[in-house]
């Protein structure tokens, strides 16, 4: 059988693993580094680049450079996120015809599932080059709060890039795979992960190989994103009290201080205070203006409290779900970038009431669950199985437009619930079946995952015929459904109409368009043109970078988390082997 | 179409098991059955492992397994026993074969639809008053949890054929896990 990677195909980074012979290596990339920024450019000399390189000449080519398009996938238009989101991000969103987002980039509309794909064929490709065999197949990470249309596209995604998705995998989850407890004592533990984009938080069950997630809770539009945010908000603040520019309307400069926010951020986690600087921000009449403040830590925990305080719900819900308090929980596992801030440690720490654990690797751990389970499913890993639940309530519209559950939020996954239907009136041909995932009352306040239409039923009178509909959820967090006649005991036709997503016809065109044309786009122009774009870039550049003021300190930090880096991957496997 | 396994006999246990007993049927189970072990198969191994999953989550629960067990000793009727009417009980007759019919409709609709299966035993009863009819309606209170209406239910079919003891160990049954609930709620309380 043919190698499975795992990816943890993040918001804002991307990271790829995989076990070979009982032993579990993180990807480095064609740049040699374990994670990928989840950024795709798209250049004036018609070249795409991913990763690093595109992320590199953010700040010279903002509208042709995509971020965040996590934020994005199976989302519509019109979702009140995405209104928000719609502010934050330089580059053009548009709808669909059925009102799904879209990209418009580089003089062409692209759907996120496509861009998410230019992402994975570049984790992929890299995979090959560092193993020196084709892969087809893989492992992909979503947030457990990722419903059907999410979790849909993010397959898409796959096979776009020319992958088979043999798993989706929720990302708690998969670090829990991770965590390296040994499974065989039962334990609870809590995973805590905010990510760039989202925050989740698993409950989950161990014992003897089992890891049972008993509730989840989270927020899809939570993350470190929101805190880079933060900070940009407050420079725009300060420089328009100080100055009186307004830089929101600025791109290149929006992108600056994006950069700048998430450096500052992250030095911030061992420095007590950094200086922001960036010359030339601004340009008026009387000459150029510069952005120089200094940001300390305590600062930054004022503009950010409120985010970080914001996953206490989240996680009290997950216990009540799982009839759990606090001191029922043995240890909290931190995944996910932001956790690495002293002020997300103290909330984990109040909630929990306990340190949290952190021998995980909080930017590998996802991408390492997901190469376990990679490697459970080709069948390398026979004494390890997950039972996953379902985020969200699955059901249909009723009479007055009610939602009747079938399905309860927090089951256990693979699920199967079936309802009988009947005709109302006599010789009626079809049943219409809406199907919502979600917890409001009232159907319509939930999310529409489609419209299934019994069709063909053979004439009989109201009442009579009696068809059973099965509603599953797979492995996979995805939802399928299913008719059978009673009668005849026979398959009922069924017509699906999904509300939202891409056709087949539409994934067959952009599969074959990956494979051809764009493929040939992002292999061309790898790493040296990158390296001198980057040169470039930096004479504009702010102090923060190598060689300024901040440079030496900076580095040693960067030396030292390394190190750390090293150590807990290698605490991985040796829990693993014991 | 083939009788579907008991939770039971699902786990490969015995009714007795204890806790500990289901928590490793249920991994084996699980082993045996999930979709990630079984790549060749992978419809009959979703559905084997819902099963499985809901058979675990019902006998791991201390209330939902009693009430499971009993109603694995209360299971439906489907048969009523032949009335003899006398020439000058016509109408009686005919109500009987009209309570009779709404009867037979009530338990075809049991396995798909309780609330209306139980809609055909009160049209049923309404009619023409049948132990059989309003033992089948308790036991559907008692699947869809209401024990009290349940008992009720129960009582009215053992009045109308005192002499029945499956009625008379149902209701004893039913009585005592009532008074079990009771304790397991006053206690978490």
């Amino acid at each position: 059988m043919s190698k499975i990677i795992g990816i943890d195909l993040g918001t804002t980074n991307s990271c790829v693993g995989i076990i070979e012979d009982g032993k579990l290596t993180i990807i480095p990339n064609d740049e040699n580094f374990r994670t990928t920024p989840s950024v795709v450019a798209f250049t004036k000399d018609n070249t795409i680049l991913v990763g690093n390189q595109a992320k590199r000449q953010q700040v010279m080519n903002p509208e042709n450079t995509v971020f965040s398009i996590k934020r994005f996938m199976g989302r519509k238009f019109n979702d009140k996120t995405v209104e928000n989101d719609i502010k934050l991000v330089p580059y053009k969103l548009v709808p669909a015809d059925n009102g799904d987002v879209r990209i418009q980039v580089a003089g062409r509309i692209f759907s996120p599932p496509e861009i998410s794909a230019m992402i994975l064929m570049k984790l992929k490709k890299d995979a090959e080059a560092y193993l020196n065999e084709k892969i087809d197949k893989a492992v992909i990470t979503v947030p457990a709060y990722f419903n059907d249309s999410q979790r849909q596209a993010t397959k898409d995604a796959g096979k776009i890039a020319g992958l088979e998705v043999v798993r989706i995998i929720n990302e708690p989850t998969a670090a829990a795979l991770a965590s390296g407890f040994d499974s065989k004592t039962k334990m609870r533990i809590a995973i805590y992960d905010l990510g760039g984009g989202t925050f989740d938080i698993s409950i989950l069950e161990l014992g003897q190989g089992i890891f049972q997630v008993k509730s989840t809770s989270g927020n899809t539009h939570l993350g470190g994103d929101d805190f880079d945010q933060a900070i940009i908000d407050y420079l725009i603040r300060e420089f328009l009290n100080k100055e009186g520019i307004d830089l929101r309307t600025d791109r290149v400069a929006l992108q600056r201080l994006k950069e700048a926010a998430e450096k500052a951020k992250i030095n911030l986690s061992e420095l007590e205070s950094v200086e922001i600087t960036l010359p030339f921000i601004a340009v008026t009449k009387e000459g150029p203006k510069h952005l120089k403040t200094i940001l300390t830590r305590e600062k930054l925990e004022e503009l950010t409290k409120h985010l970080a305080e914001a996953t206490a719900e989240p996680c009290e819900k997950a216990l009540n779900y799982a009839g759990l308090r606090p001191q029922d929980i043995d240890e909290v596992v931190l995944v996910g970038g932001q956790t690495k801030m002293p002020l997300v440690r103290e909330v984990v720490k109040k909630i929990f009431k306990k340190e949290p654990y952190l021998g995980v690797n909080p930017d590998e751990a996802v991408a390492a669950g997901a190469a376990f389970q990679a490697s459970v499913l080709k069948g390398d890993i026979r004494d390890i199985l997950l039972l996953d639940v379902t985020a969200f309530s699955l059901g249909i519209k009723t009479e007055g437009g009610l939602f009747s559950k079938i399905i309860e939020k927090n089951s256990s996954i693979p699920i199967r619930k079936s309802e009988i239907y009947t005709t109302t009136k006599d010789d009626q041909s079809f049943v219409r079946i809406e199907v919502y995932q979600g917890e409001k009352p009232m159907a319509a306040d939930n999310k529409l995952i489609g419209t299934f239409d019994l069709v063909g039923i053979p004439k009989a009178k109201k009442g009579e015929p009696k068809i059973e509909v099965m509603f599953d959820i797979d492995a996979n967090g995805i939802i399928r459904v299913s008719a059978k006649d009673l009668m005849t005991q026979k398959e009922q036709a069924i017509k699906i109409t999904p509300d939202s997503g891409l056709s087949g016809s539409e994934i067959d065109r952009m599969t074959s368009e990956m494979g051809t044309d764009f493929a040939q786009k992002i292999l061309r122009g790898q790493k040296e043109s990158a390296r001198q774009e980057y040169k470039a870039v930096m004479p504009v550049d702010d102090s923060m970078s190598e060689g300024g003021a901040l440079g030496e300190t900076q580095k040693e930090i960067k030396e030292e988390t390394q190190d750390k880096k090293k150590k807990s991957i290698f605490d991985i496997f040796k829990r693993k082997e014991d | 179409m083939p009788k579907k396994l008991n939770y039971y006999e699902l786990l490969e246990i015995y009714p007795a098991a204890t806790q500990e007993e289901i928590d490793n049927a249920f991994r084996l189970a699980l082993y045996k059955y999930h979709p990630d072990h079984n790549p060749d198969r992978p419809d009959w191994a979703h559905e084997r492992t819902a099963e499985v999953v809901e058979a675990y989550k019902i006998l791991s629960d201390p209330i939902k397994r009693k009430i499971y067990n009993f109603l694995i000793f209360a299971s439906l009727k489907e048969n009523v026993e032949e009335r003899k009417f006398s020439i000058f009980q016509v109408g009686e007759k005919k109500k009987f074969e009209e309570a009779l019919k709404d009867f037979k409709e009530g338990v075809e609709l049991y396995d798909t639809n309780k609330a209306n299966a139980l809609l055909k035993f009160q049209q049923s009863y309404a009619t023409y008053k049948m132990h059989e009819t309003i033992y089948n309606m308790g036991v559907i209170y008692a699947v869809t949890n209401k024990l009290q209406d349940a008992l009720r239910a129960f009582k009215e079919a053992e009045k109308l054929q005192p002499e029945n003891q499956h009625y008379k160990r149902v209701i004893e049954k039913l009585a005592e896990l009532m008074r079990d609930i009771d304790r397991v709620k006053k206690s978490s309380t």
